[in-house]
């Protein structure tokens, strides 16, 4: 396939590692005060990195790991705050994501068209 | 991939410079002028293949979060987008000539 | 996070600063009125320590973070008030060495830094916006 080259790979993998991020930003949220609930933390950078490293960006492993942050007093270490600064980070940054990809189907389609 | 484009297939049959160099009556600072836009022409068609691989490079660090400005990835994507539409123009204009030539009665 | 949006880390941490000022405001407040008896400490009043986030010198830092909550005096205010069921042989109990309109006050300005810090916030997710949008 034409468009199966390493970036649009690497960018592909990258979406489903904010698309995770994503979703345990809202569970987080969901979470706030639910007692002894520890907040979802998800990491997809480092393995994206060696997996591109290795010429094998779909290799990439998302891991969801529990925060180790101090908890209050139920229990719960849930940062609202941080959560949802974090939601309209990883909503940029899915945002450019994207673009990159569209930026390169568009220059494969110039090339194709002809326009 | 679509193998890149040589500019040495593409900029023969154009001369950029003389075409835009030579406008009647025009004063030196704009010959100036002209003559950098030719410049800028040549240097994007002879350089379309490194812009397409610094644009991947950037959208691979893109991925990773390792951008550091979202700037340096846009403006490196529009000038590889715009200097890929202008190649692939130049190389329609060769080969409409092209068949032209080949259709001319002798 | 990200180096890319940074602001947004920023603020965000700005935000969670101001946020724990208001809740030991709040603690503080609840308890303007917890008598306690001599033989035991007075409510101490909350601070919370802030700290910057500091990146080196000459750069940019990364916002602020609480770095500890410290307790203010366990002496308090000793009162004379016999008919309280708490009061020892010589009729004192103990209040919060406290001021209400300090309080307040403290109140206010944490709630005006957490404002200008969602603004800020707001006017960095814009402009992050508009430069996704170059070339367009």
């Amino acid at each position: 396939m034409i468009v199966g080259d390493a970036t649009t790979r690497a960018l592909h993998a990258a979406l489903g590692g904010l698309n995770a991020r994503r979703q345990a930003a809202e569970d987080n949220i969901a979470n706030v005060e639910t007692p002894g609930y520890h907040a979802k933390v998800v990491d997809f950078e480092d393995s994206l990195r060696s997996a591109i490293g290795r010429g094998e960006p779909g290799d990439m492993a998302t891991s969801v790991t529990r925060s180790l942050a101090p908890t209050r007093m139920n229990g719960n270490n849930v940062a609202v705050d941080e959560e949802m600064v974090g939601l309209t980070e990883t909503a940029l940054r899915h945002q450019l994501v994207v673009e990159a990809m569209n930026g390169k189907f568009r220059l494969l389609r110039t090339s194709i068209q002809g326009q | 991939m679509i193998p890149p484009i040589s500019a040495a297939t593409v900029s023969s049959p154009i001369s950029l410079p003389s075409a835009v160099t030579a406008t009647p009556g025009a004063d030196p600072a704009s010959q100036e002028r002209g003559v950098d836009f030719g410049k800028a022409v040549t240097n994007a068609l002879e350089n379309l293949q490194s812009s397409q691989s610094a644009t991947d490079a950037l959208s691979e660090k893109a991925a990773t979060g390792d951008l550091k400005a979202i700037e340096d990835y846009m403006v490196m994507a529009t000038e590889t987008q715009l200097a890929t539409q202008l190649t692939v123009a130049v190389r329609n204009k060769a080969v409409e000539s092209f068949n032209d030539i080949m259709r001319m009665q002798i | 996070m990200s180096a890319l949006f940074n602001s947004l880390s920023i603020t965000g941490s700005g935000m969670g600063v101001y946020k724990t000022w208001i809740d030991a405001t709040a603690d503080n407040v609840a308890n303007v009125n917890t008598v306690t008896s001599t033989d035991e400490p007075a409510f101490q009043q909350r601070f919370v320590l802030a700290s910057a986030n500091e990146n080196g010198a000459g750069s940019i830092g990364n916002g602020a973070r609480v770095a500890g909550v410290q307790f203010g005096d366990a002496e308090g205010r000793l009162v004379y008030d016999p008919a309280h069921p708490l009061a020892d042989e010589n009729g004192m109990v103990r209040h919060p060495d406290m001021v209400l309109s300090d309080q307040m006050t403290n109140l206010i300005i944490a709630q005006r830094a957490y404002q200008a810090n969602v603004t800020v916030f707001e006017r960095a997710r814009d402009a992050y916006l508009r430069g996704l949008e170059i070339g367009r």
